[in-house]
């Protein structure tokens, strides 16, 4: 590849206009007319018109919508041969349910849609151009490749672009890096990736300071923020453990329901019946399987579990991220801000050679040498700039309250911090002489470094030994002060002569020429305490078989001390990846570096993140994973569950991100996973409670087709309880709090699902059976009682049959107050919780009660549901199947546990 | 026989683009040269290419490759022309554009190079450019790889022109699922497709070092297991920030791939990076 550049910005400045086809004059008017045709506007919008149809067309297409929609077709059907029965308002009903859901997924999904709109806030509407030698404000839609736009103070980037001219220019690239600190961009070529080159400024960032020159290479979705959004935007998630599960769920149903439906259906056309009779009663068996109000029941269980984590600060922008945030194996976890309180405080200046801790004169001194290459603005009381600098300024406002401004004064000359060098320098006057400082990571400084010591020393001539030496003492001084938790910034100077000083303010000059020489003046530790509320989380999450893997972007030391402080790693512990380390590794070499224990990334891009990710996932392992910048999206989208920052978060991570962090803090994290696990474990609760009723359903129509007896159970009731009273015990269920033992056991196996055989067998076999026998007992009661002999025929408007319809229907309502309470806990009674501490509950049970008197004695609904009353006695019975079921149930527990 | 870069050229600013490719593939051969090829649709255009074509010339000549144009009349239409220029056979390799913009026509359909691609009278590949700036030198290829025996070794050429030992390159083996099933791919059901892709995987890395030997590149590999290639294709460019992703567009015949569903078009058009579609003869 003689002499072929890899990219853009390694293409020497006096070249890029030949490069680019255009000239410092700019494009003609027929050029750029030609162009704009051939490469369309310079906008981010993928124009379909269809997509929002095609959207809300996809949420009828599951299970979930097919099987309400076919319920209300049933209901219609049933409407249409019996108009008596009133069945066209539940059609209705489930229609409109349905209708619920679909809209409810469809919002979902849409609100995806405007991470666009997040991401057009960062364009601007106008940009100065040259074209034909002359300056023009156009939209920027029209810009095209090899525009030369003009760059000034406070403008947004409207496309990328490679500088060609530049004065003090520099541009925030926090939109796309996450980087706080403004970056210096320079006309000069360089020897980076494209994605690092300081001569490219990106679409979506903008202008700081300075102002410049640069030509137009790409536009549009060709931009890197372009694809960023074009990839955010078309890219669906795939489908959440909770969707599968779900998914899963209500094919097993159907098909449970499907099967025993066809299976009576053609039974009954065998044994004779009319194919009117024998479609209807297909219709009610189908009816009896499907529990309508599950499904409304889940999506109210997520609402509820996301407000309460909203209260704990986390906020939930997708449903089911509830459920799959209980499900994490794998915490991927910032370290500032989220493990950290953000709060840098300078807590030590040392010596280099000996340690010991500044104080005095050489604490000042250093102090203001450390100044001397920081940026710092006042805005009133607020001192505005890189944390770590105003963390600087702060310190010498403790030494000297009053002198900040003499020593900002003194300051002739910033070199803003350089992420690629990993220093900022600046040159200043102390005691009235130039000199020059940098301030920044040890490793960064200490090829420029002659001596050590306090400044002003020196080595002697030519003793490269001793100069070893003294290095040596001063990694281990460094290293010493990393393993503590600080971040250890070094500072170095060195004195220049009057022409070099002068030389080095010219704007547009770097500081590399002058990085030679430097004595190491001394290391200040700075502190970014781990917040108190950590090490306690991360115990949790341990005793909960969750693993915390911390990724930041300091020193490993560094990382490694607040690991150790956060629990994250025993005390001592030196097992690490650094970025370079990282990049050398294929995913499979990652996975191994992972089962060994290594849980602390150091020095890493926020690009690494993806990777690990991978690695994570071909472990089988549900990740969550923390981000804040623009290029955090992509792997906040990747991960299963991608967490937002609330306070440090950029707009469009929090747009791609499922759950978000209101406060940053960690802690919170682990209390959204108490709740989803609490959430999961609900769901499996009510998916039991719901699914016993089906039992005393079926049991009817089995016996109905089978034998010569009235029908128990018309549709009505079915579905009175199905979308009536069972709706608000459920709801009840999955507002129970969690248990103490939920964060004590091991995530859940990702082939663990909702419905499991066991529980299909608790709730059709066991309790479904038991609620069937005890209601058709009754109702048998009390047709005996009201003088039917078996094998006649009973009209549905007798009031005898009206009674023992009655009785029956009222007795699942009574039985499913004790399966209700049976269900809160798995092995003990349900009334050890106390039955006040949940109201929801409380007013499930209140209403199972009020129907099932009501069913019987409250003319209203005596001719809403064809029922009548029965005596007292029938009804006592009735209540006695609360303890039928819950005592029965109680026993098994006993027995099984 | 030596091999041979052919540049279709248009003349426009896309053209320009997968000059960069070109040149950067010419580089990698024992023949330095790149045959521009023009078919002259608009006599008037004449003058205006040459003076393009003496752009490209001067970038090659920076490069250390022999640059040769020719301008052509069609024969019948341009394709025609192409194919009527391009030496048929396993040494010539030809590379075109995609559409730089689908303006609802998609980037490929239609196009000269969707025909010289099924045409398949020599090796050819279609590049869509999105990242202009990085002029044709991509560091990290995503190969996603379909299983088919003759998958990797029909892309070998194209890989050993496009990668460096710089260059990463990261294999990607999507195990399909039917689309209707896949919500209900039980666990241990996606844990056995996945070690079989991993198995494929494996020695398709080892087969790849092999022919590879002279100029070794970084690789990595990556198995998912999916209802949707063309979602995990892209899905993975983001996720190893690939540069470029190669396709070979061998397995299917091409007219009922790009008549059923189409899925590489909707690769060119949410991709996050550039593209190349090979073909070989």
């Amino acid at each position: 590849m003689n002499g072929h550049p890899s990219h853009i910005g390694r293409i020497p400045q006096q070249r890029v206009y030949a490069f680019l086809h255009t000239g410092p004059e700019g494009l003609s008017a027929t050029e750029h007319a030609e162009r704009l045709a051939h490469v369309g506007p310079n906008s981010f919008e993928v124009v379909d018109r269809w997509k929002l149809l095609r959207l809300l067309a996809r949420q009828f297409t599951n299970f979930f919508a097919i099987l309400l929609v076919v319920s209300a077709a049933i209901c219609f059907v049933a409407q249409r041969i019996n108009p008596e029965e009133g069945m066209g308002v539940l059609g209705w009903a489930l229609t409109g349910v349905a209708l619920l859901n679909a809209l409810f997924s469809f919002f979902q999904e849409y609100r995806a849609e405007k991470a666009m709109e997040a991401l057009r806030k960062f364009l601007p509407h106008l940009v100065e151009a040259c074209r034909q030698g002359q300056i023009v404000r156009v939209p920027a839609e029209d810009i095209v490749p090899g525009d030369v736009a003009i760059l000034s103070e406070g403008d947004k980037i409207a496309a990328d672009m490679r500088i060609v001219e530049a004065e003090g220019l520099m541009v925030d690239t926090s939109p796309l890096t996450g980087e706080s600190a403004a970056v210096r961009l320079l006309p000069q070529e360089q020897d980076r990736s494209l994605e690092d080159c300081a001569n490219i400024a990106f679409a979506g960032c903008t202008v700081v300071k300075g102002s410049g020159r640069g030509v137009v290479f790409a536009t549009g979705l060709r931009t890197r923020f372009g694809r960023i959004a074009s990839l955010s935007q078309t890219v669906r998630r795939a489908d959440s453990p909770l969707e599968r599960e779900i998914s899963r769920m209500i094919r097993t149903l159907t098909v449970i329901a499907c099967s025993m439906g066809f299976a009576f259906f053609l039974y009954g056309v065998a044994s004779g019946k009319s194919l009117w009779v024998n479609l209807v009663f297909m219709m009610g068996i189908i009816v009896a399987n499907v529990p309508e109000g599950l499904l409304p029941t889940l999506t109210v269980a997520l609402v509820m579990s996301g407000l309460r984590m909203a209260r704990r600060n986390v906020l939930v922008t997708s449903l089911n991220a509830v459920e799959a945030l209980g499900a994490v194996h794998v915490i991927c976890t910032d370290k500032t801000g989220t493990l950290t309180l953000n709060r840098l405080a300078i807590t030590r200046l040392t010596d280099p050679l000996t340690g010991e801790a500044m104080t005095g004169d050489q604490e000042r001194t250093l102090t203001a040498l450390a100044l001397g290459a920081s940026d710092v603005r006042m805005a009133g009381e607020q001192l505005l700039g890189d944390p770590l600098d105003v963390a600087v300024a702060r310190h010498w406002l403790d030494l000297d309250s009053d002198g900040l401004e003499q020593v900002q004064g003194a300051i002739r000359r910033h070199f803003p911090f350089d992420v690629d060098k990993r220093r900022s320098a600046g040159i200043s006057s102390i005691d009235g002489e130039p000199v020059f400082v940098v301030k920044g990571a040890f490793e960064a400084i200490r090829p420029m470094l002659t001596a050590v010591g306090y400044a002003g020393a020196s080595m002697p001539d030519g003793d490269g030994s001793a100069l070893e030496a003294a290095l040596a003492a001063s990694e281990t001084v460094m290293q010493e002060m990393a393993s503590q938790g600080l971040r250890v910034i070094a500072v170095a100077c060195r004195g220049l002569a009057a022409e070099e000083a002068d030389a080095g303010c010219i704007p547009e000059t770097e500081a590399d020429p002058l990085e030679h020489g430097l004595v190491l003046a001394g290391f200040i530790g700075v502190e970014d305490p781990v917040r108190l509320e950590v090490p306690q989380a991360v115990a949790k999450c341990h005793g909960a078989g969750i693993e915390v893997i911390m990724i930041t972007g300091d020193h490993p030391a560094t990382a490694l001390a607040v690991a150790a402080a956060a629990g994250i790693v025993e005390p001592g512990c030196s097992d690490h990846l650094t970025g370079d380390q990282l990049r050398q590794l294929t995913v499979a070499g990652l996975v191994e570096h992972l089962r060994q224990g290594i849980r602390v990334f150091a020095r890493t891009t926020p690009e690494q993140k993806m990777k690990i990710v991978a690695a994570l996932k071909h472990m089988e392992m549900v990740v969550a994973m923390t981000g804040d910048g623009v290029n955090d999206a992509p792997a906040l989208k990747a991960a299963d569950v991608g967490i937002a920052m609330g306070k440090m978060g950029t707009d469009v991570a929090r747009e791609s991100a499922q759950i978000i962090l209101l406060d940053d803090n960690f802690a919170h994290i682990v209390s959204g996973i108490e709740e989803g696990r609490t959430v999961f474990e609900n769901m499996k609760k009510f998916t039991n409670y719901v699914l016993v009723s089906n039992g005393p359903e079926i049991l009817p129509y089995l016996l109905y087709i089978v034998l010569p007896v009235p029908l128990a159970l018309n549709i009505v009731h079915i579905l009175s309880i199905d979308l009536g009273t069972d709706i608000v015990p459920s709801m009840g269920l999955g507002r129970e709090p969690p248990v103490p033992e939920v964060m004590n056991r091991p995530p859940r196996s990702p082939s663990e699902g909702l419905l499991t055989t066991r529980l299909i067998l608790h709730s059709y076999g066991f309790l479904g059976l038991l609620e069937g026998l005890w209601s058709l007992g009754l109702f048998f009661l009390v047709l005996h009682g009201g003088g039917w002999r078996y094998g006649t025929d009973l009209p549905a408007a007798s009031p005898l049959y009206r009674s023992a319809t009655g009785v029956a229907l009222a007795s699942i309502f009574l039985m499913q107050i004790g399966n209700l309470i049976g269900r809160r806990s798995l092995r003990h009674s349900g009334l050890d919780r106390g039955i006040f501490t949940n109201r929801l509950l409380l007013a499930g049970i209140l209403i199972q009660l009020a129907f099932a008197w009501g069913t019987l004695y409250f003319p209203p609904l005596q001719r809403a549901l064809n029922t009548g009353p029965v005596s007292p006695t029938i009804f006592a019975l009735a209540c006695l199947g609360i303890l039928w079921i819950y005592g029965l149930d109680y026993l098994r527990k006993r027995l099984a546990y | 026989m030596e091999r041979q870069i052919y540049l279709a050229y248009d003349g426009s600013i896309n053209a320009d683009w997968v000059a960069r490719y070109a040149i950067r593939m010419a580089a990698a051969l024992d023949r330095r040269q790149i045959t521009l090829l023009h078919i002259l649709d608009h006599p008037a255009a004449k003058a205006r290419m040459e003076e393009r074509f003496a752009a490209i010339a001067a970038e090659c000549a920076t490069a250390g490759i022999d640059c040769r144009g020719q301008i052509r009349r069609p024969d019948r239409d341009v394709c025609s022309g192409l194919l009527q220029a391009i030496p048929a056979g396993e040494t010539s390799y030809c590379l075109c554009g995609a559409r730089i913009a689908s303006r609802g026509r998609g980037f490929l359909a239609g196009t000269v190079s969707e025909r010289l691609l099924r045409a398949a009278r020599f090796n050819v590949m279609a590049i869509r450019v999105v990242s202009p700036g990085l002029l044709g030198c991509p560091r990290t290829l995503l190969f996603p790889l379909a299983g088919h025996p003759r998958g990797f070794s029909s892309a070998m050429p194209f890989l050993q022109m496009l990668t460096t030992p710089q260059s990463t390159v990261h294999l990607l083996r999507v195990m399909m699922v039917n689309p209707l099933l896949s919500r209900y791919v039980s666990a241990e059901i996606a844990r056995a497709r996945l070690a079989a892709g991993r198995e494929y995987l494996v020695q398709a890395v080892s087969h790849i070092r092999r022919e590879m030997a002279d100029a070794p590149c970084h690789l990595d590999h990556h198995v998912v297991v999916s209802d949707d290639w063309a979602r995990e294709i892209l899905l993975q460019a983001d996720r190893v920030h690939a540069s470029m992703i190669l396709l070979g567009a061998t397995e299917r015949s091409l007219p009922s791939r790009f008549f059923y569903g189409n899925r590489l078009e909707e690769i060119l058009r949410r991709t996050p990076c550039d593209v190349g579609i090979y073909r070989r003869p």
